[in-house]
């Protein structure tokens, strides 16, 4: 398939996946508009229109199954979220207690406390709008990776900075242990909610002989 | 005859789609070379996607799909019986509305050219 056609169903694809298609519906409407583009040899823009109004038009028509607000982050993804900064802050900051400093226990102070909520408000306001804005095309991949430098920076800053009083010191072998079980789990729930895109013939079909 | 406004085209294009399939399952290209070739204009895929769609997911038409040797796979839409009734009513809905309409347009012609002449 030429590059114009290959670019306008991965775009299509992305704009599909906006509006709250699960994986199976995107890769049918994906291949039917391939098995259209190479039959009839057609501008994929001319045929089909722009991905984005296309997808939308094809959202109509499934308004009932699709999310309300699709691709939106629910409670539980946040939390999920929040959880799992904190599982990496204690291997981060275990790590270098456990190697450089011989087993000596890690300080929790109030700006680890800090770091971690801002990193968790980064994640409603700025980075995934900013993600979000990245993936709809409506905006340059510096600006979510700006998004991201920015918030990690005030988090370090806040981690190094606001040290005193020690709110707990706990053990690094114990930080390191329970921050990989954490992050593991995150990943396993990331891992079981994926819902890949899936040609329509993944499944048993006839062959058509041409 | 070339159909001038699109919009005429977009009303009654579920009906000319279940109309099409009525001589056996096809698929979505094929529709519209047929539809093309029965004098109804280009019929673009941004439009008659979203028409088989609504089609499918009320039960007037049901697909499958075919894998080709090569290429893309196929999906072939066939008329249900459920599609039959909605063709048999809409078809004859539409028919009296077009007649209505014609004999509409035919009177205010006939008029319009009476009082230029």
């Amino acid at each position: 398939m030429p590059r114009p056609e290959r670019d306008y169903v991965l775009e299509l694809g992305i704009q599909l996946r906006l509006v709250g298609m699960d994986g199976p519906a995107i890769g049918s409407i994906q291949e039917e508009v391939r098995d259209h583009l190479d039959s009839s040899g057609q501008d994929p823009r001319e045929a089909f229109g722009d991905p984005a109004e296309y997808a939308a038009e094809l959202a109509e028509v499934h308004r009932d199954q699709l999310p309300a607000r699709p691709f939106t982050p629910s409670a539980g993804d946040y939390l999920a979220n929040a959880v799992q900064i904190v599982g990496f802050m204690l291997v981060l900051l275990g790590v270098p207690a456990a190697v450089l400093d011989g087993g000596a226990p890690v300080d929790l102070g109030p700006g680890h406390l800090a770091g971690a909520a801002v990193v968790l408000g980064g994640l409603a306001w700025p980075l995934w709008p900013a993600y979000r804005g990245w993936v709809a095309r409506r905006c340059n991949v510096a600006v979510p990776f700006g998004a991201m430098l920015g918030v990690i920076a005030v988090s370090v800053a806040l981690m190094t900075l606001w040290t005193e009083p020690v709110l707990a010191a706990v053990s690094p072998w114990i930080a390191i242990v329970s921050g990989l079980l954490i992050v593991a789990a995150f990943w396993v729930r990331t891992w079981r909610l994926r819902d890949p895109v899936r040609r329509p013939t993944d499944d048993p079909v006839e062959v058509r002989e041409e | 005859m070339e159909v001038r406004d699109p919009q005429w085209l977009r009303g009654v294009l579920p009906l000319l789609v279940l109309t099409v399939l009525t001589r056996g399952e096809c698929y979505g290209y094929d529709l519209t070379r047929q539809l093309e070739a029965a004098g109804l204009g280009t019929v673009k895929g941004g439009t008659l996607y979203p028409v088989l769609a609504r089609l499918e997911r009320d039960g007037a038409v049901v697909i499958r799909w075919s894998e080709p040797t090569s290429g893309p796979a196929r999906k072939y839409y066939r008329l249900t019986p459920a599609g039959e009734e909605q063709l048999a009513a809409g078809a004859t809905a539409w028919l009296a509305f077009a007649e209505r309409a014609t004999q509409l347009l035919r009177t205010a012609t006939e008029e319009h050219h009476d009082a230029t002449t």
